[in-house]
């Protein structure tokens, strides 16, 4: 898209809301990419230093075979009806195998809804052509994954089956038929662009699957030995694989720090967090919440609009505006964070007799330094308490207006700096002012705005 | 102010889906922690508000009825939309309440006879306070017998002096495992002068039901945790002979109440579980055992 010199370029997706979301300026009127920007780069170097820390030193410790995260030690979150799931256990897991064809099904109505929509209302103002191929590569993805699904338990039972090819088969030729809906949407509508390259792609490998699927039902055993087989068993099992899945996880929030392919790096980011947290949930804590949270929206929105890789490659002439909705969501979830703990603590003993935070800093597990050093007499520690919990109440009705809001929020930076000070709780704090960021005119650091 | 929408022109499907996935999210934020909330407290305060409640939701305060069933079968499906997320949107973090004491898991190496050890662990002496509950006493240092006391590398040396940077993932698994059901228990004195302390047998059942539970809940982390520290610390002695029975301790800290001064009681160790570990035995078939406090030895736990 070409823009005029300095004029103002809109990034992103424009979300259809209801009323009274679409009657609210908060809700429609866009802001400066640079607020989303702050806080990819904000998370992304917390979650890079988290990572490299914390997690990679310890990583067959924390998530290999024999580690505290080995499959037998959680393998129960994985069970149905639950639908956690994590990569890293490999095609054989059940819950993989079954997001993945949920979301092949999904994705098969989708496209074939959307190109049949678009070719019967080509002459009756159809809607904008905003299709990115984030569907088609997705949709791609996940029928693979299934397919891995399916030979590994083959693989595993060491029985071929004669329609191994099928499935592959079935993807080849849903993929040319969507190709077909579009040569016909292009006969309707001579505007209309095909993605000839990324289509002929899908239906060539899934040909190649095919291919394979063939060969595999003509097998008459497998070798249990093949360098190949540890792929189609959980990956945690395999060191090599956990630990290049750790540097996978290392390079994309990397990239996604620089900005550089942001949107893939963010959802593959997301995928692996996911992955890792679910291997051993027991090393995280409420900042991992906040993290899995952030890294959602990021990968939905164009955080990378800003201060990134792409935008240098962009080269967009004058500011550049996204819309407001992940930053509305964020701030929506602030809320609900502190308005919930404060409604949880004005429930308890501790907090209402105002002594809570003189045990929070007398624990030995938590607390960051000796209380012994730092002995605050009882009153304080008692309108610490009270102030907290006050705060977190009234939280949702002080940011309703403009100076009350600049009070609740600088509080809460406060609130953050004295856990982070006082408690050695990991990333916890850094996170939660991940949340912060989008809130600041980052703007104004650009020269001339 | 460029826009790619084309002004006038229907929202497109993806236009359309991102709105809904805004809508849903402010909806399951909103259900999520308020439905969490009600039956929380439905839960816990059932007996003071019981009656107000059930006036106005008939028989919800007693978890039953229409209100109650519906709530949880919406619970259940954001649920699910939190696993496949990892939203966990339950925030009650300190809350509550916070604990009045803190534990840290210690790792026993024995090499004595496992078979004479069911009668009794020697040179363990076993006490009871009405305040704390049942402990062991090791004396000043570790029992006589003991290969090795693998202490948690998150307690400090010294309690009144030390500061601590890094290692929260280490000390978030400790942390997730166990300790707390012991901790809770603990009672600051003159906390409730009109309730009446435990008796000894009243504690050691208590406990002996509190420790097996563990075991069955926990196994599986618990015994990773063993595992580790047992790697661990053969790594660091590959000469010396394998323990016969490693022994899970918690010890534990009564934090001071504030008209206390400042400080801490303790640190008090209670046995919690025991795996003797066999070469090439397969992980489904061993056994954990925890401990009776009412006599003094370990009892199997079946998973």
């Amino acid at each position: 898209m070409s823009q005029d010199r300095d004029q103002p370029a809109i990034v992103g997706l424009s979300p259809w809301l209801p009323w009274p979301l679409s009657a609210w300026p908060s809700w429609t009127t866009p802001v400066r990419a640079e607020r989303l920007a702050a806080m990819r780069i904000g998370l992304a170097f917390i979650f890079l230093l988290d990572i490299c820390l914390l997690f990679a030193p310890d990583t067959l410790e924390y998530f290999g075979k024999n580690g505290l995260g080995s499959p037998t030690v959680f393998g129960w979150r994985f069970q149905a009806p639950r639908t956690t799931w994590s990569l890293l256990r490999g095609f054989d897991d059940g819950a993989t195998t079954y997001l993945s064809l949920s979301t092949f099904i999904l994705l098969t109505c989708w496209i074939l809804g959307t190109s049949l929509m678009r070719l019967l209302t080509t002459k009756l103002n159809p809607p904008p052509q905003d299709r990115t191929g984030a569907a088609l590569a997705i949709w791609t993805a996940s029928l693979a994954w299934y397919v891995g699904g399916v030979w590994s338990r083959m693989f595993s039972a060491n029985e071929p089956d004669d329609w191994a090819w099928i499935v592959p088969l079935i993807g080849a030729g849903l993929a040319l038929l969507f190709l077909i809906l579009e040569s016909l949407q292009r006969w309707r509508d001579p505007h209309q662009r095909i993605p000839w390259v990324s289509m002929i792609l899908a239906t060539l490998f899934f040909c190649a699957l095919a291919g394979f699927g063939w060969y595999f039902a003509w097998m008459e055993n497998y070798d249990a030995d093949a360098w190949w087989m540890p792929m189609y068993r959980s990956w945690q099992n395999e060191d090599s694989l956990v630990l290049t899945a750790m540097g996978l996880w290392i390079a994309s929030v990397f990239l996604l720090l620089i900005g550089c392919c942001t949107r893939t790096v963010a959802v593959l980011t997301w995928l692996l967090s996911i992955s890792f947290d679910n291997l051993n949930p027991n090393l995280e804590n409420a900042g991992d919440t906040i993290r899995v949270t952030l890294l959602l929206f990021l990968m939905l929105c164009p955080c990378g609009a800003a201060w990134s890789v792409d935008a240098w490659w962009a080269k967009r002439p004058g500011p550049v505006y996204v819309h407001p909705w992940p930053i509305r969501l964020l701030f929506v979830q602030l809320i609900f964070i502190y308005f919930m703990n404060g409604l949880y603590k004005a429930c308890g003993t501790t907090w209402n007799e105002g002594i809570s935070l003189h045990f929070v800093l007398g624990d030995l597990v938590r607390a960051r330094f000796s209380r012994a050093w730092l002995q605050l007499p009882p009153w304080l520690t008692s309108l610490l308490t009270w102030s907290v919990m006050i705060w977190e109440l009234a939280f949702p009705l002080l940011v309703i207006w403009k100076w009350p809001r600049r009070v609740a929020l600088f509080f809460g930076v406060m609130f953050h700096l004295g856990i982070f000070v006082s408690l050695e709780i990991g990333a916890f704090v850094p996170y939660a002012l991940c949340m912060y960021l989008p809130l600041l005119p980052w703007e104004r650091l650009r020269r001339g705005s | 102010m460029q826009n790619p929408s084309q002004p006038g022109a229907p929202a497109s499907p993806r236009q359309v889906l991102l709105g809904l996935f805004i809508i849903a999210q402010l909806l399951y934020m909103l259900l999520n922690n308020t439905l969490g909330f009600v039956m929380w407290s439905t839960s816990h305060y059932g007996d003071e508000w019981g009656p107000l409640v059930d006036r106005v939701a008939p028989r919800f305060a007693k978890e039953q009825g229409h209100g109650w069933q519906w709530c949880d079968e919406l619970q259940k499906n954001m649920r699910r939309w939190s696993q496949l997320t990892l939203q966990d949107e339950q925030w009650n973090l300190f809350a509550p309440d916070v604990g009045k004491g803190c534990c840290f898991p210690v790792v026993l190496l024995l090499n004595t006879d496992p078979g004479a050890a069911d009668q009794g662990l020697p040179d363990w002496r076993p006490s009871f306070d009405a305040r704390f509950g049942h402990h062991v006493n090791f004396g000043t240092g570790q029992p006589m017998d003991a290969v090795a006391l693998l202490l948690s590398e998150n307690e400090p040396q010294d309690v009144g002096a030390f500061f601590r940077v890094g290692n929260s993932r280490g000390r978030g698994f400790e942390n997730d495992i166990w300790v707390s059901p012991l901790c809770k228990t603990i009672k600051t004195p003159g906390e409730d002068p009109a309730e009446r302390l435990e008796t000894s047998a009243e504690a050691a059942a208590r406990l002996t039901r509190q420790v097996r539970n563990l075991a069955i809940d926990e196994r599986e982390t618990s015994l990773a945790y063993m595992k580790w520290r047992l790697r661990s610390w053969q790594q660091a002695h590959a000469d010396a002979p394998p323990p016969t029975q490693v022994i899970l301790l918690d010890r534990f800290y009564r934090i001071h109440a504030p008209d206390e001064g400042h400080g801490w009681d303790g640190p008090f160790v209670v046995p919690i579980m025991r795996w003797r570990p066999k070469t090439d035995q397969p992980h489904a078939e061993i056994l954990l055992e925890s401990y009776d406090f009412d006599q003094h030895r370990f009892s199997p736990v079946q998973p």
